[in-house]
């Protein structure tokens, strides 16, 4: 065992050098997001089999989501990539009050993904208002239900899809809400400098994902029926 | 980490690195985690084996012998869920590689230490929702949970409860993976490059990317499930334009890289057995290594073989059945390679290899009758018939289950620091071997002549063969009984193995037995590879031996 | 950016200590900039039904793949700093993509050509859902909300 890093309080005791501990642990997190490609694919193969088994339903029901409030919300979500990505940039810097800066940055993050959910909240409670919801609770005798669906009884297929991709994606949003909220506290203990930023970018990463996914949730399930 | 020596002058071992039951409950100590996992995967293999046991004894006689219809139902779906999920999945990987995969890269621990305790827990956490929905009358679906029958109103709601359980243990197994993939890129010590890595490494290296990869599809599958039959959103619901073989698709798209995940590992460790105990090099390391590797990736790209008969495509199930012969081509470099490592070697017939010897001759038995059901034509006349039972037990038991134990004796005196009876063990083996064989060749015939596999009733013509059978696995139980005493009764034995009983030049072996709490007392230096028994400094060099007087760090 | 320039051209000891990699703000942004540009074009395509126009199916899906992908590569290659990482983090990444990608093929081998072989004699029959893949024509364009 080197003595060499007993000097570096970051340093875990079974790691020999800082640069090994970064990589293995965005190596940890790469493999993990790895990991989230394979549990959303289920979902995206079953969207897009059932696209090409019955492309008339899946694009008459696709036309009953609201394209303005998906692009906004593809806007909200790479902004809030962007200032999460800012957030790690300063976590890095040994400059002056980076610890308030990176704080400041992880709460508009946290705050764009409010934003997200709550224009979420609006799709969700226009589908619930007409009916247009997945499986058992699939209403077409719902006074408000959108005439066009009213021939394709498998329509309940597209919106199961609809509310398991989106709701997955938006447990995933308040996963990421949570991790963002544990780096502000942290940033508040003023934790993070050029030797120890590793928690930043790990949950940096883990948020682009979601941003990731969402750049392709958002044309596969609103634009292209 | 700082440890004080004994009186001795001994460097401590990990066991005695901290007293009472919460030294273990809290310990990030890589070995300690394993041995935990070690006592928990063999109280589920034994519940897997009694369900297994009163299958076998209801299966004596036509009709109704010790149980119903429904009651048989739920114990072979208990026998399958428990040996699949709680058992063979976590058995080599999170036991016997939690505890030997730090140590033969030289680290101090993996990467993650609090990520494996955590994994530890998330898997008691889904063998407790397992335990919970057998408690709460069991499932009946068989550990596959296929649509549409297990979204149908015939079957219970616990049925979502063992889905869950096994949602569950999916991430236990997914955060082993990811630990291992890490600490196997950045922990080795100097001088273990890749290829100096022992071929169990390699293994589970193959091993971690397919829990990686693969589990998290099991994962969504299964929430998918739980949501069709909650929800009833009908993605697996033929009657509103869903699709019940896309469960199938999803289910077999990780269950049949799962089947690597169960049988790579035991691979590895017949290597490492096999050039221990001839005494040589292992012949063709670098075709041993990439095979590994190639059967992880080919894993992924047979899954159809399972759906022959499903209403699967045609085009498809010729496609499915053309890849499946190319994962014939690296088990078969790992059986040759193996073969001519033993060849002119000087062979020790002690009971680990033993063990790998069985799974020799047991595995390739497995592997070639696989051949015959990844043919399409032959296929569909044997699918779902006993002679797939006996292919995959073949492969799972005679494979895996077997290299388990051969590698459990083989690391034994590493990981507690005693040695077995060695003639019991030598019995033990012989009645598992034996009694194997009555059991599941007698299952080969059975299916050739048509015995439809979770049948409750069977023709009397049958019943001969059953006898045979279920006779063979009460040798096979017997067997395992014996095991389970003399390791139990080692236990109570003074700590007097040995650094390295079987005189191998691993790197596992130059460490003290039982290694201390950071594996190594200064870190390794390697010179030559695991399995160098001609390399000039392969003279077994001791690190920490228990003689020698050294400073704790 | 006084530890921007930290890298390879330092020494080893140097570079297993200092670890961080600062990305110029101006990448950051001009990355933004693009990720909007990109949301702006998928959206503003959608409404021009390609598939008509062009006569083929799927043209839709496949521009708004094309900007899709795009977009995912520039947030990886530099929200998620992969262009200036250890190309092991890429790797691990892309392994999952392919993986992905087999997935969708073998899946879609099988749910894309049932049915077409006649169970009695094993020769081709015609595609019965032929009718039903023909892309969508007639239907009225999106309508606004």
């Amino acid at each position: 065992m080197s003595g060499s890093h007993h000097d570096n309080p970051y340093l875990a005791h079974h790691f020999d050098t800082p640069r090994q501990q970064l990589e293995a642990n965005k190596l940890g997190i790469w493999l993990f997001l790895g990991q989230e490609i394979m549990f959303f694919s289920a979902l995206f193969v079953g969207l897009m089999i059932f696209r090409s088994w019955y492309p008339q339903m899946y694009h008459t029901a696709a036309h009953e989501l609201s394209v303005p409030q998906g692009a906004f919300n593809t806007i909200v979500l790479i902004c809030s990539s962007l200032t999460m990505a800012l957030a790690v940039r300063w976590a890095q810097m040994d400059v002056p009050n980076n610890n308030r800066t990176v704080f400041w940055l992880c709460l508009a993050t946290f705050a764009l993904a409010g934003v997200f959910l709550v224009v979420k909240y609006f799709e969700y409670s226009h589908k619930i208002h007409v009916g247009t919801l997945p499986g058992k609770f699939f209403d077409p005798s719902n006074p408000e239900f959108p005439a066009a669906l009213k021939q394709f009884d498998n329509a309940k297929l597209f919106f199961g899809f609809y509310f398991c991709l989106t709701g997955l994606h938006g447990i995933h949003v308040l996963a990421g809400m949570g991790v963002i909220g544990w780096i502000m506290v942290r940033a508040r203990r003023n934790e993070f400098n050029s030797k120890n930023f590793a928690a930043v970018e790990c949950v940096g990463l883990y948020w682009h994902l979601v941003d990731l996914v969402w750049i392709f949730l958002f044309p596969l399930l609103y634009l292209v029926g | 980490m700082s440890v004080a020596a004994t009186a001795s002058g001994r460097v401590p071992h990990y066991l005695e690195a901290g007293k009472g039951i919460k030294s273990w409950l809290v310990t990030l100590d890589h070995k300690r985690i394993g041995v935990m996992y070690l006592w928990s995967v063999l109280g589920a293999f034994l519940l897997g084996g009694l369900a297994a046991i009163l299958v076998r004894t209801e299966l004596w006689s036509t009709g109704q012998t010790i149980m119903d219809a429904n009651a048989y139902n739920r114990m072979f779906t208990l026998h399958g869920a428990a040996m699949v999920f709680l058992f063979i999945i976590p058995s080599v990987p999170a036991a016997l590689g939690n505890i030997l995969l730090p140590i033969m890269l030289g680290a101090k621990d993996v990467a993650f230490p609090r990520l494996n305790l955590a994994s530890y827990y998330i898997y008691l956490v889904g063998a407790l929702f397992a335990l919970a929905a057998i408690a709460f009358g069991g499932v009946d679906t068989g550990w596959t949970f296929y649509t549409p029958y297990s979204t149908s109103d015939k079957v219970a709601n616990t049925a979502v409860m063992m889905t869950f359980a096994a949602f569950v243990l999916g991430f236990s197994s997914i955060f082993t993976g990811i630990n291992f993939i890490v600490t196997v890129h950045k922990l080795r010590a100097p001088g273990i490059t890749w290829f100096r890595m022992p071929l169990f490494v390699w293994a589970i290296y193959s091993t971690a990317i397919l829990q990686v990869l693969a589990t998290p599809v099991l994962a969504i599958t299964l929430l998918l499930f739980m949501v069709e039959r909650t929800f009833g959103i009908g993605i697996f619901d033929a009657t509103i334009g869903g699709d019940p073989v896309l469960f199938q698709h999803f289910f077999w798209f990780y269950s049949h890289p799962a089947v690597y995940i169960m049988i790579l590992p035991g691979m590895g460790i017949i290597s490492e057995l096999t050039s221990t105990f001839s005494r040589r090099p292992i012949f063709g390391y670098t075709a041993v290594a990439f095979s590994s590797v190639a059967l992880a990736i080919f894993s992924f790209l047979v899954w159809g073989h399972h759906m022959f008969v499903s209403g699967q495509s045609e085009y498809a199930s010729a496609l499915f059945s053309f890849l499946t012969f190319f994962v014939a081509l690296p088990s078969g470099v790992k059986m040759f390679n193996w073969l001519g490592t033993m060849y002119k070697g000087s062979i020790s017939f002690a009971s680990p290899n033993l063990y790998a010897m069985a799974f020799m001759f047991l595995f390739s038995i497995g592997g070639l009758t696989g051949i015959f059901l990844g043919a399409l034509s032959t296929d569909v006349h044997l699918t779902d018939s006993y002679f797939v039972v006996a292919h995959f037990h073949y492969v799972m038991m005679g494979g895996t289950i077997f290299a388990f134990f051969g590698g459990i004796h083989y690391w034994w005196p590493k990981t507690f620091g005693v040695t077995y009876n060695e003639g019991l063990a030598k019995i033990a083996v012989a009645l598992q071997f034996i009694g194997f064989n009555i059991t599941f060749f007698s299952q080969f015939i059975l299916g050739t002549r048509g015995m439809p596999r979770r049948y409750f009733n069977y023709p009397p013509d049958f019943e001969e063969l059953h006898r045979i059978s279920t006779i063979g696995s009460y040798i096979v139980f017997a067997g395992f009984l014996l095991t389970a005493w003399y390791l139990i009764a080692s236990l109570r034995k003074e700590k007097n193995a040995g650094d390295n009983p079987w005189h191998s030049v691993a790197l596992e072996w130059q460490t003290s037995s039982p290694p201390p709490v950071e594996n190594f007392v200064e870190t390794p230096k390697i010179k030559h590879g695991p399995y160098d028994y001609d390399h000039p400094d392969a003279a077994p060099l001791v690190l920490a031996s228990a003689s020698s007087n050294r400073k704790a760090s | 950016m006084a530890h921007a320039s930290v890298s390879a051209d330092h020494g080893h000891h140097d570079d297993e200590q200092h670890i961080a990699h600062v990305t110029p703000i101006k990448v950051y942004f001009a990355v933004w900039a693009a990720l909007i540009v990109g949301t702006v074009i998928t959206v503003a395509v959608s409404y021009v039904d390609f598939n008509v126009i062009l006569g083929v199916p799927n043209v839709n899906l496949f521009v708004a793949m094309i900007v899709a992908i795009t977009k995912a590569l520039l947030v990886c290659a530099f929200f998620m700093h992969l262009k200036y990482d250890n190309k092991i983090f890429a790797v691990t990444f892309a392994s999952a993509a392919i993986f992905l990608a087999i997935f969708f093929l073998l899946t879609f081998s099988d749910l894309m050509t049932r049915g077409q072989v006649d169970d009695k004699q094993g020769t081709f029959v015609k595609d019965h859902r032929a009718q039903q893949q023909v892309a969508p024509s007639a239907t009225p364009q999106r309508s606004a909300h």
